[in-house]
């Protein structure tokens, strides 16, 4: 993975838009997408991956694309869990104190999540929300 | 009965008063200079030592609540994506869904899709001029631009029924409808008195220029490697914008400039903010004059089904956007609804990457000039 992203910034790539993430829970697999762009060509090239889902371990690309690199993998850590191998600043980015499963995979229901841990079915008001 | 040395000594353990000038100072996230977006400095004295940036306070999940959506109710959440420029973000979202789904639009929707997201840009930037203002602390400077930006937000109430929100007026398929009567008039109007905004800028003030020239510099090396894109990588001096290099819609038709600057001060990220907002001027007057006439949405869009299905695939879109490269990657596995949907916000590597390391070792008075100067929308980020 680390010698393709770098054989990539050589050709000129040496812009990282995103790294896109989609959870294939059927398939049992993450698929990691690098969006990369060419300011020398103008190219627009999109690199994946896809990793196991239980055990989601990939090489962080900091080296290659640096503290931009960063920014994106902290992300993409907290919303699917997938741990980069090499990123030492892994720290929540957007939630606080969040306790559940990783927010943004398939098997997180968030309806769920949010009736069994914010509302109360004795409460009147928030008694709608438990009628299917 | 203890000595004074004694004294002095357990007063030294005792440590009552800290005992370096150095501390922790927040600046936001309810801070009115700062929107909905937090940094963590550590400074010592006047100095910044290292920040933090700390974003989430306006997350809203968008991206995982578009997997719950259909297209047409995902083009009317693309708006808030971002506050200051909805209708880019409404443009983005619809040509990622066309591109998906093989659609071609109307040639006369293409044309008023690149009126309306120029007309965003340059209000857009009008804020960006506020902003910046009143981040030095030259608060006419803010009055002046938000008086200027009302006139735009009156059209865009005109033509999309919203000032702020158009409600997904660029929706997939087309545009939800089609100029009002005697609107071409209003505009070219409105584009007179935007230069009648440029007579008030302050651009030579020696006060004005003390605060933002040589200050907050990003060369170029840096402000690739961290990710930056559009007028702050403009402004660092690569001459790159999607407009021309990866041309949507039909801006391969007009004739403008990019605007570039060498020095990668907060001066010359300024002044490629006004010098865009002439040529987008430039960009509109070309778009009316060969405005085509006809509809502008696809038949099958004028009462979509709410099951339509969109094709497997997989695309990544992305738009000249005034804060950047802002992006859309959708993934479909033929279903009614997006499979994942994730927003690439160019202030997403602005505010964390670029502002930490542009907040090292500059002074307290400055971080809102910095902050502001990169053209940053804490609701991207947090989508």
């Amino acid at each position: 993975m680390l010698d393709w992203a770098k054989w990539l910034k050589y050709e000129g790539f040496i812009h990282l838009s995103a790294i896109s993430v989609s959870d294939w829970i059927e398939e049992k697999k993450y698929k990691i997408a690098y969006l990369l762009w060419s300011f020398k060509d103008n190219v627009l090239l999109v690199l994946t991956a896809k990793i196991d889902r239980e055990n989601p371990v990939i090489d962080s690309v900091i080296p290659v694309w640096g503290n931009n690199a960063q920014s994106h993998e902290r992300e993409n850590w907290e919303f699917f869990g997938i741990n980069f191998k090499g990123n030492s600043n892994l720290i929540p980015l957007f939630t606080e104190n969040w306790q559940g499963p990783p927010p943004f995979r398939k098997d997180f229901n968030w309806q769920e999540y949010v009736r069994d841990k914010y509302y109360n079915k004795e409460n009147e008001r928030e008694r709608g929300y438990y009628e299917d | 009965m203890k000595e004074r040395g004694d004294i002095m000594k357990i007063n030294q353990e005792m440590s009552v008063l800290p005992k370096s000038n150095e501390y922790d100072f927040y600046f936001g996230p309810c801070h009115p200079g700062s929107g909905n977006f937090g940094v963590k400095l550590k400074v010592k004295g006047e100095k910044i030592i290292s920040a933090l940036s700390d974003p989430g306070y306006l997350h809203r999940g968008f991206e995982k609540l578009m997997e719950y959506r259909l297209p047409l109710q995902n083009a009317m959440l693309s708006d808030r994506i971002c506050v200051f420029e909805s209708l880019a973000w409404n443009l983005v979202h619809a040509e990622a869904m066309e591109e998906l789904m093989d659609l071609e639009i109307p040639e006369r929707a293409k044309y008023i899709r690149v009126i309306m997201v120029e007309l965003s840009r340059i209000q857009s930037h009008l804020i960006w001029w506020g902003v910046l203002s009143a981040g030095i602390g030259f608060d006419t400077g803010f009055k002046i631009a938000f008086g200027y930006r009302d006139y735009i937000l009156d059209l865009f109430a005109d033509i999309t029924g919203g000032r702020v929100y158009p409600a997904g007026y660029i929706c997939p398929g087309g545009l939800r409808r089609n100029f009002p009567m005697g609107i071409e008039e209003k505009i070219g109007k409105v584009l007179d008195k935007i230069y009648e905004a440029f007579k008030y800028i302050e651009t030579g003030n020696p006060t004005f220029l003390s605060r933002t020239k040589g200050i907050g510099v990003l060369n170029l090396e840096k402000a690739i490697s961290l990710g930056a894109t559009g007028p702050v990588l403009r402004a660092s001096g690569l001459k790159t914008d999607i407009r021309k290099d990866d041309p949507y819609e039909v801006y391969n038709r007009f004739n403008f400039e990019i605007p570039v600057r060498e020095e990668g001060d907060i001066y010359s990220r300024y002044m490629i903010g006004l010098e865009e907002i002439k040529e987008s001027v430039k960009i509109l007057k070309q778009a009316f004059e060969d405005l085509p006439k006809g509809e502008v949405i696809l038949p099958k869009f004028k009462k979509p089904k709410l099951n339509m299905k969109i094709k497997e695939g997989e695309v990544y879109v992305h738009n000249e956007i005034a804060r950047g490269e802002g992006g859309m990657h959708i993934i479909s596995n033929g279903g009614i609804r997006p499979y994942r949907v994730k927003v690439r916000g160019p202030s997403f590597s602005h505010m964390i990457p670029v502002l930490e390391y542009l907040l090292q070792g500059a002074e307290i008075a400055d971080v809102p000039a910095i902050y502001w100067s990169l053209n940053v929308c804490p609701a991207d980020l947090d989508r």
